[in-house]
């Protein structure tokens, strides 16, 4: 294990690191553009370069692997003035219209920029005048001269996406970055290169000009619209004053985890965002009166709903009472869910949701078949006992045929969010149907109640991943409107019903009450 | 998709590497020399034979300054603008041409005869102002012997 | 003093086929070789002889074979670097025009040396000629023999391809040369790993000069004293130097390695056109520093013109006489170096660019005072910090230029500022060029 000195601090690192990567890990940040630690090294932006003993020349630290006995500075005046000059050459054609520009207070130029004060310009040449505001495809836009030539975006579909959407044509100072002639960049993992790009060359269509980002708050939360489990940042603005559309979530973002997503996440997910203040969100708790849904308070829908499940525990007994958990629950909700109905009520008619659809896309870089993020979560904590667990479609069939006579469903169905039109896998039935979720649905039309839960980025939970991974997430911010943590409706519901649950249960759900933001 | 190359010569191309990517240059080269330049449709084409995305095959296209993406004219001119033609006065004869096909640098003339391009330095320094008509090495050449040339080239 | 030994056969009518060059000896160092040489012996015998690269660097030859892993399984190649486009330069060209097969014989030697079994000729796509005779020299070689399986009868084999390039300057740069042989852009590639490591396809590889290889059949051939004798201490052989631009005679010289260059340019070139003085000459191609007129009083080999502040390069004399326009002469360099820049790193993009734009304004009559130490800085500020030695060759004239002819640089009509009052720039021509 090599052991080097970069200014002062010693590391001991393992064969193969470069230079950069080791500084990363000592807290030295070495100015970096075309560098990215989830791409092969480029070493062509030349602002990393570094000052390595017995090397008469600079080195770029994002190509030279560590040696042991290796002494590097990354201070000293030739540095300095390596990293001015870079800067000065990225400048000279660089607009510098950060206040027009999306990336704006995110942008690795404009940070370098004011670091080593390159206000004044020495160049009285003609400024090259490239293509603005090019449609590269409906996600992305992209300005050529604010582009530094750096080649992410052009590795990462290379490296991570694996088509090779875009390449850097001509030569010289005419070099540009393009897809091919007339092509438009269509790709599942598209929003990936307007995080990387480390100006404002590349910018997402969806988000740019709603937010400047820093008035943007960031929590982190994991996506909940695969089995993968992507780790993300969730970027909000809970002012309602500099609010667009009324929305409070302006992008997600992944958030490194080497075991699960890298740095990457797909766009489904990455648009994913939308769900959180989407128009369908139910925001009140909604109890049926005649042929409409309509607004009402918690304590009327708790007791009317606790009403209903007692009645009908009376007279049909447990085998008259359903429980559908769709995965899309945390697995507090669904403990919380198994010591209400199972443990307390004894009812056993309970599934943990319908089966993947084995025609649903998949790929070998982060989309799982599977758009359920904690199917493993259900199962390992086992919703009742095991060989007792009823398949979806036989509990949706004892609905249909009036076996059962009140079906209470948790959670959204994980197709929802990808098809919202999509038909609904509830069938009809003469029974009471209470629902309790986030977003509207075709079988809203049938409930009886409709109780309003958080989203995931608005409460505490965790969701077990394909591969068993377990992943807790903290609340982003609060819930929309007046919904409620799905614990929290449990705790309710069960406080109504009288009934005593575990405090361990809910004891979370509790807690999440109090949204959290780190940044 | 029109097959420009014929199978035996794409095997024999790829024969030469042991990948298909790298019989990229001499493809595009073959593809040249039959169609005089390369088409987009010429790019999808190598493309396809050489499973390379098509974005691959245009960044190589426009990198290298011999590959045409237009039509040329019957013949190709290319004047050495490199140092040591230009000290023996390689701007006159390039002037000189122009003003005589009356085309700009890049151009093609009317009847598609000639096309004007500048070079770098073509290794022919002991022959400057030099000058190379299609595979042909003229130099050192001056306006008038230029002008003989030309005719020729019209009458061939 | 002239001396025939790489261009022996030059003034040989069909110099350039393999008749020719059997009769002269051709391809009777590759039968001994074969015969009854091991591979580190030829390693050894160029060793000693002191060849030191052509393209430019003037690395020792045996040296850089030497950096091949002897061990690696994978398997190794040789790539002759015959993309001749250093302005100033035409001497690789003239061999494979002329004697193709010194060239072929040269790099099956070199490549039994160094283990490899396929070898890859680049090309400028633009060498017409030399890409024929070579194409010929090589299906000549096949048909009898010194090519192909089994290499006369031994157990050693080897094929090579021609691959042409496409009208790119910087695929003369070794690693750039590599990407192009891969079918990519000439992007250089970041060293380490270094092309004897991980080369063509990840494979060992080296890359060698035309004219170097060429001198390999010879050194085998008449014994490394030999070679080394005609050269100077640290540099053996003679030297294929290209004499171009304000002489009466431009041409190609076999000199030997340290010929004076007032030598050349009186005795060789006769002299300048016009009976003119010399104003300045670029030794060694157009990315070695310019030498002033005060400064030819040198001897041409690699130490001393790197003593001198400028290089050996790939021996390409550029005369400048009086009268030229440094500032126009300048720009015409940088011109090149920016058009061939890969656009691949900042300093190279920008800086050539940039130093095209302030040298164009000069010529507009739109310079200022600070126009010269601002090129100064922009070449300082490159030299060194590119990924490929462009951005240094870009920057080499750029210093030299400009700190040998100040005066040109500044506002106001130089001394030889050309014709004005015209409506196209100053030429580069004299008056009378």
């Amino acid at each position: 294990m090599p052991t080097i000195e970069i200014d002062g601090k010693i590391i001991t690192v393992e064969p193969g690191l470069t230079v950069i990567q080791a500084a990363d890990r000592l807290g030295i940040h070495i100015p970096r553009f075309c560098y990215h630690p989830g791409l092969s090294p480029a070493g062509s932006c030349r602002m990393c370069m570094v000052e390595i003993e017995k090397i008469p020349k600079l080195q770029t630290a994002c190509t030279t692997p560590v040696v042991n006995g290796m002494v590097v500075r990354t201070d000293t005046e030739a540095v300095q003035d390596a990293r001015r000059s870079i800067l000065e050459y990225l400048l000279i054609n660089h607009p510098i219209d950060c206040p027009i520009c999306d990336k704006s207070g995110e942008c690795l130029l404009q940070d370098y920029y004011t670091e080593y004060a390159r206000y004044t310009s020495r160049f009285l040449e003609t400024r090259w005048r490239k293509r603005k505001v090019f449609i590269l495809g409906p996600t992305i836009v992209m300005d050529e001269e604010r582009c530094v030539l750096c080649s992410r975006c052009v590795r990462f579909f290379e490296e991570v996406s694996g088509v090779r959407r875009l390449g850097i044509f001509q030569r010289g100072s005419e070099a540009y970055l393009s897809t091919y002639p007339g092509e438009v960049l269509e790709d599942l993992y598209c929003g990936n290169i307007v995080d990387i790009c480390p100006v404002g060359a590349l910018t997402d269509r969806d988000f740019r000009f709603n937010q400047r980002v820093w008035m943007l708050k960031r929590g982190h939360s994991i996506c909940p619209f695969c089995a993968r489990g992507c780790n993300i940042i969730v970027d909000f603005n809970e002012d309602s004053d500099i609010q667009v559309n009324d929305s409070r979530v302006y992008r997600f973002r992944p958030r490194f985890n080497t075991k699960v997503n890298d740095y990457w996440m797909c766009d489904t997910g990455r648009y994913g965002y939308k769900s959180l203040d989407a128009a369908e969100r139910i925001r009140e708790p909604l109890l049926r009166e005649g042929k409409r849904l309509i607004p009402v308070g918690w304590d009327r829908i708790i007791k009317r709903a606790a009403l209903r499940i007692r009645e009908t525990l009376a007279s049909h007994g447990p085998e008259g009472v359903g429980v559908l958990v769709h995965p899309t629950v945390a697995c507090e909700t669904a403990l919380a869910t198994r010591e209400l109905f199972v443990e307390q009520l004894g009812i056993r008619n309970m599934s943990t949701g319908f089966p993947v659809d084995p025609s649903a896309f998949e790929d070998a870089i982060l989309i799982r078949r599977d758009r359920a993020p904690n199917r493993r979560g259900l199962e390992m904590i086992g919703m009742v006992p095991k060989g007792e667990d009823v398949p979806a479609g036989q509990l949706a069939a004892g609905w249909a045929t009036g076996r059962i006579k009140l079906l209470y469903v948790l959670g959204d169905d994980p197709a929802r969010f990808h098809n919202p039109q999509g038909p609904s896998p509830i069938p009809a039935g003469e029974g009471i149907l209470i629902l309790q979720k986030s977003t509207a649905g075709p079988e809203d039309a049938r409930a009886r109640m409709v109780l309003p839960a958080a989203m995931p980025a608005e409460e505490d939970g965790t969701f077990v991943n394909f591969e068993g991974r377990v992943q807790h997430f903290d609340a982003a911010l609060a819930p929309l409107g007046e919904a409620l943590p799905a614990c929290e409706i449990l705790r309710r519901l069960g406080e109504a019903l009288k009934v005593e649950l575990h405090p361990e249960c809910w004891r979370l759900g509790q807690e999440t009450w109090a949204p959290s933001s780190s940044s | 998709m029109q097959q420009i190359l014929s199978k035996n010569e794409v095997q024999e191309l790829l024969g030469r590497y042991p990948n298909k990517e790298a019989a990229l240059m001499p493809v595009l080269r073959a593809i040249q020399m039959k169609e005089g330049h390369i088409s987009k449709e010429a790019e999808h084409y190598a493309a396809a034979i050489l499973e390379l995305h098509p974005s691959r095959v245009r960044e190589v296209v426009a990198f290298y300054s011999m590959f045409r993406e237009k039509p040329e004219g019957k013949h190709l001119i290319l004047v050495c603008e490199s140092i040591s033609c230009a000290l023996l006065g390689s701007e006159t004869i390039l002037e000189h041409l122009k003003k005589r096909l009356a085309i700009g640098v890049g151009e093609t003339t009317a009847d598609k005869c000639f096309t004007l391009e500048t070079a770098e330095c073509l290794a022919c320094c002991d022959q400057a102002p030099s000058v190379m008509i299609n595979d042909e090495l003229f130099g050192p050449v001056t306006p008038e012997e230029l002008d003989g040339i030309l005719e020729e080239k019209m009458k061939g | 003093m002239i001396v025939k030994v790489l261009t022996r056969n030059f003034d040989k009518p069909d110099s350039h086929t393999l008749a020719v060059y059997e009769a002269g000896g051709g391809y009777r160092t590759l039968r001994k070789v074969l015969e009854s040489w091991t591979p580190e012996q030829v390693v050894e015998e160029v060793k000693a002889s002191n060849l030191r690269g052509r393209g430019g660097a003037g690395f020792p030859t045996a040296i850089k074979w030497g950096f091949v892993p002897k061990d690696s399984p994978k398997p190794k190649y040789i790539c002759v670097n015959a993309d001749e486009g250093e302005p100033g330069t035409f001497k690789d060209r003239h061999i494979m025009e002329q004697d193709p097969h010194l060239m072929v014989e040269g790099t099956i030697l070199s490549a039994y040396a160094i283990g490899v079994q396929t070898a890859y000729i680049y090309i400028r796509g633009e060498f017409v000629l030399a890409g024929e005779r070579t194409e010929a020299a090589i299906a000549e070689a096949y048909a009898k023999g010194y090519l192909g399986e089994n290499i006369l009868g031994s157990s050693y084999s080897l094929d090579i391809h021609v691959h042409y390039g496409a009208g790119s300057y910087i695929c003369g740069e070794e690693t750039a040369l590599i990407e192009s042989i891969e079918g990519k852009k000439g992007w250089p590639r970041v060293k380490p790993p270094f092309p004897a490591v991980e080369g063509l396809f990840g494979c060992p590889t080296v890359v060698n000069n035309v004219e170097t290889l060429a001198n390999v059949p010879l050194i085998l051939d008449k014994g490394a004293a030999w070679f080394a004798g005609l050269g100077t201490e640290k540099s053996g052989g003679t030297k294929l130097f290209t004499i171009s631009g304000h002489v009466n005679r431009p041409g190609l010289y076999e000199l030997p390695m340290g010929t004076p260059l007032l030598e050349m340019i009186e005795e060789q070139a006769g002299g300048v056109t016009g009976g003119k003085k010399i104003k300045a000459v670029i030794p060694g191609g157009a990315s070695c520093p310019v030498l002033a007129a005060h400064e030819l009083d040198i001897k041409m080999d690699f130490n001393t013109l790197m003593a001198a502040g400028s290089m050996l390069g790939s021996g390409g004399v550029i005369v400048l006489a009086e009268g030229t326009s440094m500032l126009a002469a300048l720009l015409n360099l940088e011109r090149f170096f920016a058009h061939e820049s890969c656009g691949q790193c900042t300093p190279c993009r920008e800086g050539t660019r940039w130093i095209v734009q302030i040298l164009e304004r000069i010529e507009r009559g739109e310079g200022t005072a600070g126009d010269p130490d601002t090129l100064i800085d922009i070449a300082e500020h490159m030299a060194g910090r590119t990924v490929c030695p462009l951005g240094e060759a870009a920057a080499g004239p750029v210093k030299s230029f400009v700190k040998k002819f100040r005066d040109e640089f500044l506002p106001g009509p130089g001394p030889d500022a050309g014709p004005s009052g015209t409506e196209h720039h100053p030429q580069v021509a004299g008056q009378d060029g």
